[in-house]
């Protein structure tokens, strides 16, 4: 019973993880390619009705451009068959060249927008699905890195003890302080107005791993105090071990279990903390996208009444947190039975 | 006179936390490529002996420790330099942001208060109720349930129905959605804390022994509330500090004009000493806030303040 709690929102976030990390071959066109002529269109949606009745083969209406801009897409009778495999311009993926997508249409004068296009023309479905990686790989790296510094300020201040605690605690009181959309905008300060996609990625995780390490210290830090003191670690240091094989096979394994349960309530925290950065401009920045930019491009109330359909980040944000919470709740029952000492 | 001893101590580790922020905001200031002046440089019209002669006036060629010493001065007597952006001096600026902030903040905090305390007791007098049920669904969603979302969400619902004024600030409708949209994740998470401690705090032997002498149910559960509140009021400290860096984000949607929006502006203007210096506001704001919750916990439980 208990966990099958986590099998239904570990599929949903391993599904939203498996399309987002298959982008380039699933989405159908490059997030950055601008379709001048068709911006602010709304959806071509695939159609299995056709003339002749109900078939397999999907198919879109042909459209043109409006006479002028602003106005609605004339949709022409004509039908065009989406494709599936289709040839495209050769991208990177995987580490290999791939010229085929998983789908789209043979005319090149026509495109397939599933989710309809932005106001410079690029199709929102491919966007989606690319700052899906975006996002994600930017709150799992975060984590993973506030962990690493995390266990090794923590193991510092309760190992070590004396002048390299009081360090470490006071610098954790510093950041407990600073609140942490503050303290990530006052960092981006320091940068200059333009970065590249790679330096964004790697500034997001510098500012997450800052923001994040200190409560995981507090954690871990009272934890090896405790343990410190414990039977098998003077055991293990009356044999001779050295520090640090005791720190690390004595002491951290036992951590482990606390660390599960911070590391998968941060983790929700880190993604919305992303695309709230992003989405403020602070973060990722167009024309790489993200979730959190997305939205931004999307929440003036033109946008939201004439295309809600570009609200669907904020949809995928919601389902993916929401998993994630359910998950955290989990573990943190579990944890909450096995106390392992 | 423990109460002023207590205090005293908590003064004394506020004043040395502060101290360290202000050095860590000072190294965040002194690390930005260039200085107030870099810019005068790069214009033509300004001749550069006259720059080299503004910095030694304004003492920006002096040793680190000395400038930030300077600085500390300038800060406690209420300078918080310049904004080169809007061509007056950042203390004004900031605080006039900072009061639209308290005064979102302090909505949102009310709000808090009003959903956490009824659906916490209600759903923690009977577990696994109805009640109970909802108020657990309620927070679930809440956590997951972003600030940006809720206000997107608001937007969308005042732009449609029109029941609220789409953005701005003014009257208390133009409260309302902004201070919700803060409400809810923070509720969402109090919510639940509150029902884990009010039942443990229901199944405490003074909260027994007043349901053993026939004490109405409200006064019993007036009995275990006072028990129940000591978490709380740490929790609602930090809540209360949180809300200034979930009202970033608010204030931009509903075009509030707060701190929140002034840093992000700022940044994007590159006036970068006003950011650096909304962060410190931020986080003196913040550990006020903290001391003021200890003060409060230790009116609330004479164990503590005796400690």
């Amino acid at each position: 019973m208990k966990r099958a709690g986590l099998i239904l929102p570990g599929l949903v976030l391993g599904l939203l993880l498996a399309f987002s990390w298959a982008a380039p071959f699933l989405a159908p066109y490059p997030p950055e390619r601008q379709f001048r002529d068709f911006a602010r269109m709304q959806p071509t949606v695939p159609l299995l009705r056709g003339p002749q009745g109900w078939t397999l083969r999907p198919h879109i209406h042909d459209y043109r451009p409006p006479s002028r801009p602003g106005q609605p897409y004339p949709r022409l009778s004509r039908l065009i068959p989406v494709r599936f495999w289709v040839d495209s311009e050769p991208y990177r993926w995987m580490g290999m060249t791939w010229r085929t997508r998983f789908f789209g249409l043979d005319d090149p004068q026509r495109q397939i927008f599933l989710l309809g296009t932005d106001q410079l023309g690029r199709d929102v479905f491919s966007r989606l699905l690319h700052g899906g990686w975006v996002s994600l790989t930017i709150g799992l790296a975060g984590v993973l890195a506030a962990a690493l510094v995390g266990i090794a300020a923590g193991s510092l201040a309760g190992y070590v003890k004396g002048a390299a605690d009081v360090i470490v605690m006071r610098l954790a009181d510093v950041i407990f302080a600073l609140p942490a959309l503050f303290l990530i905008i006052g960092l981006r300060a320091l940068y200059p107005a333009q970065l590249s996609a790679g330096a964004g990625w790697w500034m997001l995780v510098t500012a997450f791993a800052l923001v994040g390490w200190a409560t995981l210290a507090r954690v871990i830090r009272g934890q090896v105090l405790s343990l410190n003191s414990r039977e098998f670690v003077l055991y293990a240091r009356a044999c001779g071990a050295s520090h640090w094989w005791i720190l690390t096979r004595h002491i951290l394994p036992f951590t482990l279990n606390t660390l599960l349960v911070q590391v998968t309530v941060m983790l929700p925290a880190f993604i919305i903390l992303e695309a709230t950065l992003s989405f403020l401009g602070v973060g990722v920045q167009p024309p790489q996208p993200s979730w959190g930019n997305l939205l931004a491009d999307a929440s003036n109330l033109a946008v939201m009444s004439s295309q809600p359909q570009r609200l669907m980040p904020g949809v995928l944000l919601l389902v993916t947190v929401l998993c994630l919470t359910l998950i955290a709740d989990r573990i943190k029952g579990i944890s909450k039975q096995r106390r392992l000492i | 006179m423990p109460m002023g001893r207590f205090l005293l101590g908590r003064l004394g580790q506020t004043a040395v936390l502060l101290l360290l922020l202000s050095f860590f905001v000072f190294l965040l200031v002194d690390s930005i490529p260039g200085d107030y002046l870099a810019e005068m440089e790069f214009t033509a019209a300004i001749p550069r002996p006259q720059v080299e002669e503004l910095r030694r006036d304004l003492g920006l060629d002096q040793p680190f420790y000395i400038q930030y010493a300077s600085w500390l001065s300038g800060l406690v007597q209420g300078d918080l330099g310049y904004s080169f952006a809007q061509r007056r001096p950042a203390n004004q600026l900031i605080l006039e942001r900072l009061s639209n902030t308290l005064w979102l903040a302090s909505g949102a905090f009310v709000m808090i208060l009003l959903i956490t305390f009824p659906a916490g007791i209600a759903a923690a007098v009977h577990p696994g109720g109805w009640i109970d049920r909802a108020v657990l669904t309620f927070s679930l969603v809440g956590l997951s349930l972003p600030s940006l979302l809720l206000g997107l969400g608001g937007l969308y619902l005042a732009f449609r129905s029109g029941w609220f004024p789409i953005g701005g600030m003014g009257s208390l409708r133009h409260l309302f959605l902004p201070a919700l949209s803060l409400a809810i994740p923070a509720s969402a998470y109090l919510v639940r804390q509150l029902r884990l401690e009010m039942m443990d705090a229901l199944e405490m032997p003074h909260v027994q022994a007043a349901r053993a002498r026939g004490l109405p149910p409200h006064r019993v559960v007036l009995h275990a509330l006072r028990s129940a509140l000591n978490p709380m009021i740490s929790l609602l400290g930090v809540a209360w500090g949180a809300l200034l860096s979930g009202a970033v984000v608010v204030e931009r949607i509903f075009g509030w004009p707060g701190l929140g929006d002034l840093v992000v502006e700022s940044l994007s203007n590159r006036d970068l000493f006003v950011v650096l210096n909304s962060v410190l506001v931020a986080a003196v704001f913040v550990v006020l806030s903290n001391l003021a919750a200890d003060f409060l916990l230790a009116l609330n439980d004479p164990r503590i303040r005796n400690r």
